[in-house]
């Protein structure tokens, strides 16, 4: 089993392969670099050179994306409608670090103010933004995967910042994965053993800012409730953190069938 | 062994007795990815695209740099289109009822 560690995502990355040849195990580590690398790069919120950056800084309403663009963005506006807008890349966007004129700002954080057609991205207006924060990860872990399939790899890990994915076994045991207490980061509230499937937990413990005191979570949430973790299996990475976002966001939504909670924390 | 899911930016590996821990198998078979479908796919867009620059059969002979550059374009798209189709795979076969918003286009 080679294990390589990265930083990605402002986040600490590690894929775990089974190979008999450590050169290609070294060429499937750098590959899976380059392409969270390029993923982080042109989606950033905040890099200026970003095609996101630029889309979201726009000075006409028309605008065309490039295919990659248009194809994350699909899938955005698709989980937006499936969960009932609890997952939505442009309230994310619009509202972030947004703690003020809420009331005036929500009509505009909506993907029904953006559609895709093609390559033309068109907004209904000028203030809509996208944040692809709770998306790219997760389909980097999701593509990092794909890569590693098409290379012949047969058991992997990726574990980009606890998005994690996994196919076959670790030395012929199911890969056993520990969900951390959000009270206690030192302890485990379960451990669950992941087959050819993928895991996310979202949380408001973790990632938070801080200002005048007062604690903002990475999720925005317009009406509260109490739950504080929830840990989701799906057969991509993309449905394990879209539906565990939207869960924190609204936990009555349905589930598809292919949607497990395995962990929830209130 | 057993790998931390955590969602903080930082985290860390832990020992411990997994081999006794309490697992329900919470694992479900709708849960898990359609791996025989998935991986045929795979092969044939691995036979198209990334072997196809090297010649050699069965691992990827080309310098990361060489790897990246030639072949980038053609897998990013077909990356995507793969993971669309894997994704929309679990939407059909799990009779969601929300196929009428599937509108993605693999």
């Amino acid at each position: 089993m080679y294990t390589h560690k990265f930083e990605a995502f402002t986040t600490l990355c590690e894929l775990q392969l089974e190979s008999d040849c450590e050169l290609s195990a070294n060429i499937l580590a750098d590959d899976i670099l380059f392409h969270a690398k390029r993923l982080e790069t042109n989606y950033s919120y905040f890099n200026e050179n970003s095609e996101l950056y630029q889309i979201n800084h726009r000075d006409q309403n028309s605008l065309h994306v490039s295919d990659e663009f248009a194809g994350l963005l699909q899938l955005a506006l698709f989980y937006s409608e499936i969960t009932n807008g609890a997952f939505d890349v442009a309230m994310a966007g619009t509202l972030k670090d947004k703690r003020e004129n809420y009331e005036v700002i929500i009509p505009f954080a909506s993907s029904a103010c953006m559609k895709i057609d093609g390559n033309i991205l068109t907004f209904s207006n000028s203030i809509t933004k996208i944040d692809f924060g709770g998306l790219v990860k997760e389909y980097a872990v999701d593509q990092s995967m794909l890569i590693l399939q098409l290379a012949g790899i047969t058991s992997a890990l990726v574990n980009f910042g606890g998005d994690i994915a996994v196919i076959g076994t670790c030395e012929g045991e199911k890969w056993s994965i520990g969900i951390q207490d959000p009270l206690n980061e030192h302890e485990n509230i379960e451990i669950i053993k992941l087959e050819a499937s993928s895991l996310c937990t979202s949380g408001h413990s973790k990632r938070y800012k801080e200002i005048d005191g007062k604690r903002f979570s990475h999720i925005i949430t317009l009406e509260k409730n109490d739950l504080k973790q929830i840990s989701i299996i799906a057969p991509t990475t993309i449905d394990a953190g879209v539906w565990s976002t939207a869960l924190l966001a609204n936990p009555e939504l349905q589930l598809p069938n292919h949607i497990k909670i395995v962990s929830k924390v209130l | 062994m057993t790998i931390n899911n955590t969602t903080q930016a930082s985290y860390t590996r832990v020992n411990t007795q997994s081999q006794n821990t309490s697992s329900a198998n919470t694992q479900q078979v709708a849960t898990t990815r359609d791996t025989a479908s998935f991986s045929e796919a795979a092969k044939q867009l691995a036979q198209e695209h990334v072997h196809s620059q090297s010649g050699a059969s069965g691992t990827w002979s080309q310098s990361p740099a060489q790897s990246t550059q030639q072949n980038t374009q053609a897998s990013t798209t077909d990356l995507q289109s793969l993971l669309m189709k894997s994704i929309l795979s679990a939407y059909s076969n799990s009779g969601s009822q929300n196929s009428k918003s599937m509108n993605l286009t693999a």
